[in-house]
């Protein structure tokens, strides 16, 4: 499987995540979006979203708190698979070659990005990360389709939120190292199960690090790149020796997945 | 690399800064700087009201300010607010449907989401015709009087549920519904009071 076809099934990944979205709302069986989406009930809320907004916890019932518990055992459980494959910012990595990036630094950079907007968020009262979000963006850009209240600045505005962050900020900086939401992603996957596994038939070439859109050397095992790895599977598909596949393997397990 | 660490902090509390404009929310309401930390623009309460209340609820958009994009706004020439005398009162779907207490309940006597503002240049009335439709669509005794054929709006009875902007036959319209005298939630020691 080349790096094309995982190109158009990431395509299709996000168009189905919007689609299902676009169909839930309009049966009426599950309301709102990736801000925030209700089922039946029970509300799932953006872990970020959550952060940035501390009265919630005081102004709402504990559903919130239960739906929040859910959604951070997945991540926890599954990385940045939203990175790889339904952030619609995340299909720009998929454009990407990177050679000179480090788990490290990704890391640190996430948690100086991350803190740094919560404690500003706090400071002035406004969850500031929601204005810029591009994945809330989509989201309102959506529901405003959706009430047929859509005006052509709104579209501009997310054109330009797109462009400055893909542009400007460059995506490979954005996904490894600024946006709070793979900060957040990362920083709760160490535990995460579905990890990227290199074999016997390594012979170390590092054509993976070079064709990571992040630049990680995950052939390695190393923790901090596993952490800010989006699963996007571009390195499976590049490896000539077929020596890495996905693997459920556990951090926690004596016995790791080396066949 | 520090550009992209920056950015968020700086582009983040710059645009949360710049001024925006002054809407209706849904009845219920926080506080304004309560409600645009509450309300994580999910689009919930303008769905429940376009299924299950008449539909008045719109989403702001970025020329309501990029603070207020997605927010929740009545806007009467969609429809009226049925929140007050209507199919909603003593039930509110938008309050019951928010999810994070930015809409909180409210009694149907204690709500007030507004009061209209009228332009007496663009009234037909005033302007010699014969027109009486937001007094006779206003379900609120005594907040639109008739004096000489001419409107009279009491704002302080006013509930400003919009049913006289939606009805006005003037183009462009004679009324607007603003924020004035909106009655919100505050947010107190003792949890929220009104």
């Amino acid at each position: 499987m080349g790096s094309s076809r995982l190109l158009k099934i990431n395509l299709l990944t996000v168009a189905a995540v919007i689609a299902t979205y676009v169909a839930l709302n309009l049966s009426g069986v599950a309301l709102g979006g990736y801000c925030l989406l209700s089922l039946g009930n029970m509300p799932f809320i953006c872990p970020l979203g959550f952060l940035q907004r501390p009265s919630i916890v005081e102004a709402t019932t504990h559903a919130i708190l239960i739906g929040l518990a859910i959604t951070l055992a997945l991540i926890a459980l599954h990385g940045r698979i939203f990175c790889g494959w339904i952030c619609p910012i995340g299909l720009g990595l998929r454009f990407l070659k990177h050679d000179k990036g480090n788990g490290r630094g990704i890391i640190l950079a996430f948690s100086i990005s991350l803190a740094s907007m919560l404690i500003v968020s706090w400071i002035l009262g406004f969850p500031i990360f929601c204005l810029i979000c591009p994945v809330g963006i989509v989201s309102r850009i959506i529901a405003s389709a959706l009430t047929g209240s859509l005006d052509l600045w709104s579209i501009l505005w997310g054109i330009t939120i797109f462009a400055v962050i893909t542009l400007v900020l460059r995506i490979h900086n954005w996904c490894g190292g600024v946006c709070p939401l793979g900060a957040l992603q990362a920083l709760l996957s160490p535990l995460k199960i579905l990890r990227i596994k290199a074999s016997s038939r390594c012979t170390r070439c590092r054509i993976c690090a070079r064709n990571c859109p992040l630049g990680l050397e995950i052939h390695k095992d190393r923790e901090v790149d596993h952490m800010s790895c989006t699963a996007c599977m571009k390195c499976v598909a590049e490896c000539p020796f077929k020596a890495l596949k996905p693997a459920l393997s556990s951090p926690l397990s004596s016995t790791r997945l080396r066949n | 690399m520090v550009l992209g660490l920056l950015f968020i902090p700086l582009a983040g509390s710059f645009l949360s800064m710049l001024p925006s404009r002054r809407v209706v929310r849904p009845p219920g309401a926080v506080d304004e700087k309560l409600f645009l930390e509450l309300c994580t623009r999910c689009g919930i309460c303008v769905d429940a009201c376009s299924s299950e209340g008449r539909g008045t609820l719109e989403p702001c958009g970025i020329l309501d300010g990029v603070s207020m994009m997605g927010t929740p706004k009545v806007n009467p020439l969609r429809a009226p607010c049925e929140a007050r005398y209507g199919i909603c009162e003593g039930r509110l779907p938008c309050v019951k449907s928010c999810p994070t207490g930015a809409l909180r309940w409210i009694e149907p006597e204690e709500i007030k989401l507004g009061s209209v503002s009228w332009s007496p240049g663009r009234c037909i009335a005033v302007l010699g015709g014969e027109c009486l439709v937001c007094a006779e669509v206003c379900p609120v005794p005594g907040a639109i009087t008739p004096r000489n054929g001419i409107p009279v709006f009491h704002s302080n009875r006013c509930v400003g549920c919009g049913r006289c902007v939606y009805a006005c036959p003037a183009d462009p319209k004679a009324l607007i519904l603003m924020p004035e005298g909106e009655r919100r939630h505050h947010w107190g020691r003792a949890g929220f009071s009104r």
